[in-house]
């Protein structure tokens, strides 16, 4: 018996159900033999179900029958789980019991999969860190060089410089690289440290199993007994008490062991909405460090850094001009390269600034477009929480004209219109007002931190 | 009487041989040579384009080829997965090679959803599975308010998929035709053009009847017939 009676299965089932259903609820399958009976693994159990419900009776007739096939089978059976996951039972490496667990280990050469034991009891942590995020590839501008340099401190004396360190700042600005970085050089230094990665969900969810397999000992375990725990996306605690209960101990187990701990949030730790008080207190123990937006020449360095890695020969100029573009993080920056390199491999033209236009066309033009007065006014009301009509009002309250005020130095910083024009579209003000304002707000970022922080969440919104 | 038929007219294979590309050979290159490489050095891929373009037909292009190199593979329309948990839907995904999820415009203002899709990704990206998404705009006009989810979308290869012109509508239609073994005439195409919705669902849909009625009644496809079955519509 084979699993070539699941194939001529699933060519039958090809030319009866629909190709979206095909698609949608048999694609997912995956056949195993096991012990004579053909297994096959749905990967959740919405789709065990589904399958159930609407298929299985169906699936049974044809794999059983042997008028259908030569090679019939006795049984079919369907549970979740993904091939190969059976097999591994030697080593235990999450409390979870997950079925993902051995792919991700394997799936790639780089990510490191090696699994370090510890003597008694046998727990083995898989890292999970990519190989690929270093501070050799990560590029140094004003807006991280804190926060590299912190982290490299933690490279080098873990568990002991800043403990725990905590960065936090924006979407795609490098926090995940940061933190891979940090864990890759502990590793570098030390071969045989106990580094985990995950993201909080992970940490939620293993917990949330451990709760229903009644393994929380095991849960607990493994969690204290690294030497690096590295969480990102701490925010996504928020709300979820038992897993902030079940953190809070791990984090004092852990920072009493002086063992290092590093997370990634996307704000500043005491404005995390639905955390505990006591945790929040805790992440400002260490050391809390900004990753700021990219100015310009850090977003050059970026798009040529990662052309390199890509092995593509990029022009200065053409970095240059994606940059000026595209200011928000550098996650979209990343995807506008590859599509220039997309498009550059399939044409096979030369890479200039005409080729550049073209190929991102879509892209540009959407953030010319997103970036009008209009626009600017109706985010900044939605910001201050004020009503447009505020804004183009007469009145001079400072709650009211200070959001104008910043509508307007962001008007003079992301559109090419000048000072009367601008002062037309705030309601018919004179071009000194507008002059005014930028010069008050330019002050303003010098000396309050707030407004400073304001001013750049507007840019990052506008520019997304 | 009415003639009866074998239930064997319904089912189009959604393949790359049969998606007429027209204007969009620079995606459906792309999208083959990311569906055949071991190792492709970009595993998320974003298309965007207006209904009735082609996209789902893409999306389940790649599901075919790599489900016919036996790998395990879905196909997510969240136009209707949208109202079942989320979480149940995403789980244990990043077991399988690729995951196509169609519609993603329809969880703008679905929280939920976001949250889960993001979490999806981020395991997804872990565990190096393709990932192929849709939706009918560019990622950083979606509106989707979970910012971690949208600067991800953000982050692979996008492609807008071109509009097909009514010279392509007609060539693409005729295509359809001939694989289900009809032969759909220039003037037959051109009549149904311009007498009915131009969207390419619609026209599918046209399609399906016409293959439907001419079995049923062993005629042609002439235009007095086509008029006569589409009347109905």
């Amino acid at each position: 018996m084979s699993v070539s009676v699941w194939e001529k299965c699933l060519d039958h089932l090809q030319n009866e159900i629909s190709s979206q259903q095909f698609n949608t609820w048999i694609r997912p399958l995956q056949a195993e033999l096991r012990q004579q009976c053909l297994y096959l693994l749905a990967p959740n159990r919405f789709v065990l179900d589904w399958i159930n419900q609407h298929y299985f009776g169906r699936i049974k007739d044809l794999v059983t029958d042997a008028s259908f096939s030569n090679d019939p089978c006795k049984q079919v059976l369907l549970e979740i789980g993904s091939k190969g996951s059976h097999a591994n039972s030697a080593v235990i490496s999450r409390p979870s019991h997950n079925v993902a667990e051995p792919r991700m280990a394997t799936a790639s050469n780089e990510q490191i999969s090696s699994v370090v034991k510890s003597n008694k009891p046998s727990i083995a942590h898989h890292s999970n860190l990519n190989r690929k995020f270093t501070f050799d590839n990560f590029v140094e501008g004003k807006s991280n060089q804190l926060a590299r340099a912190a982290c490299m401190q933690v490279g080098e004396n873990p568990g002991e410089s800043y403990n725990p360190l905590f960065l936090y700042g924006g979407v795609g600005l490098g926090k995940t690289h940061l933190m891979h970085a940090v864990g890759n050089a502990i590793l570098d230094n030390k071969p045989d440290a106990k580094i985990l990665y995950l993201h909080s969900e992970r940490f939620v969810a293993d917990m949330v199993r451990a709760l229903q397999t009644n393994t929380m000992d095991t849960f607990k375990a493994y969690y204290r007994t690294v030497d690096a725990l590295l969480i990102d996306d701490i925010q996504f605690f928020a709300g979820k008490d038992r897993t902030q209960e079940e953190f809070f101990h791990t984090f004092n187990a852990l920072l009493e062991g002086q063992k290092q701990i590093i997370l990634t949030c996307d704000r500043y730790h005491k404005e995390i909405d639905g955390v505990e008080e006591r945790l929040k207190s805790r992440f400002g123990w260490g050391l809390a460090v900004a990753s700021e937006p990219p100015e310009l020449e850090t977003r050059v360095a970026i798009l040529m850094k990662k052309a390199e890695q890509s092995q593509f020969e990029l022009p200065y100029e053409v970095a240059f001009f994606i940059a000026k573009r595209i200011r928000s993080n550098v996650r979209e920056l990343e995807g506008a390269l590859k599509r220039v390199i997309a498009n550059a491999h399939f044409t096979g033209r030369e890479i200039n600034l005409e080729f550049t236009r073209e190929a991102l066309k879509d892209l540009i033009s959407l953030q010319d477009k997103l970036v009008t007065i209009d626009n600017i006014i109706k985010t900044a009301a939605e910001y201050y929480k004020i009503k447009v009509s505020d804004i183009l009002s007469k009145r001079r309250s400072r709650s009211v004209a200070r959001p104008r005020q910043m509508a307007m130095a962001l008007s003079k910083e992301l559109t090419n219109h000048s000072l009367p024009e601008m002062g037309d579209a705030f309601g018919g003000r004179d071009h000194t007002t507008v002059l005014h304002a930028c010069r008050t707000i330019h002050k303003l970022r010098q000396s309050d931190p707030d407004i400073e922080e304001d001013y750049n969440n507007l840019l990052r919104i506008l520019s997304t | 009487m009415t003639q009866l038929t074998l239930g064997v007219t319904l089912n189009d294979l959604t393949t790359f041989t049969n998606y007429y590309v027209a204007e969009n050979n620079e995606v459906v290159n792309y999208l083959q040579a990311f569906c055949q490489v071991q190792e492709p050095c970009e595993h998320y891929v974003y298309l965007w384009g207006e209904a009735g373009i082609g996209k789902s037909h893409l999306l389940q292009a790649c599901c075919h080829q790599l489900g016919e190199n036996k790998q395990a593979v879905a196909y997510l329309p969240l136009r209707e997965y949208k109202q079942f948990d989320a979480n149940e839907v995403c789980a244990g995904l990043e077991n399988l090679a690729l995951v196509c999820i169609d519609d993603i415009d329809c969880i703008v203002g679905n929280a939920v959803w976001q949250e889960a899709l993001f979490h999806l990704f981020n395991r997804l990206q872990a565990a190096k599975v393709l990932l192929l998404i849709a939706g009918s705009k560019a990622p950083t006009n979606l509106e989707i308010t979970l910012p971690d989810l949208q600067s991800r979308l953000a982050s692979g290869v996008t492609f807008q998929l071109n509009k097909l012109n009514d010279a392509n509508k007609v060539k693409a239609l005729q295509m359809r035709a001939k694989l289900r073994g009809m032969n759909l005439a220039d003037a037959v195409a051109n009549y149904i053009l311009t007498h009915h919705s131009r969207n390419m669902h619609d026209l599918t849909a046209i399609l399906n009847k016409l293959d439907q009625a001419s079995l049923q009644e062993q005629r042609l496809l002439t235009i007095p017939f086509v008029k006569q079955v589409l009347e109905y519509i």
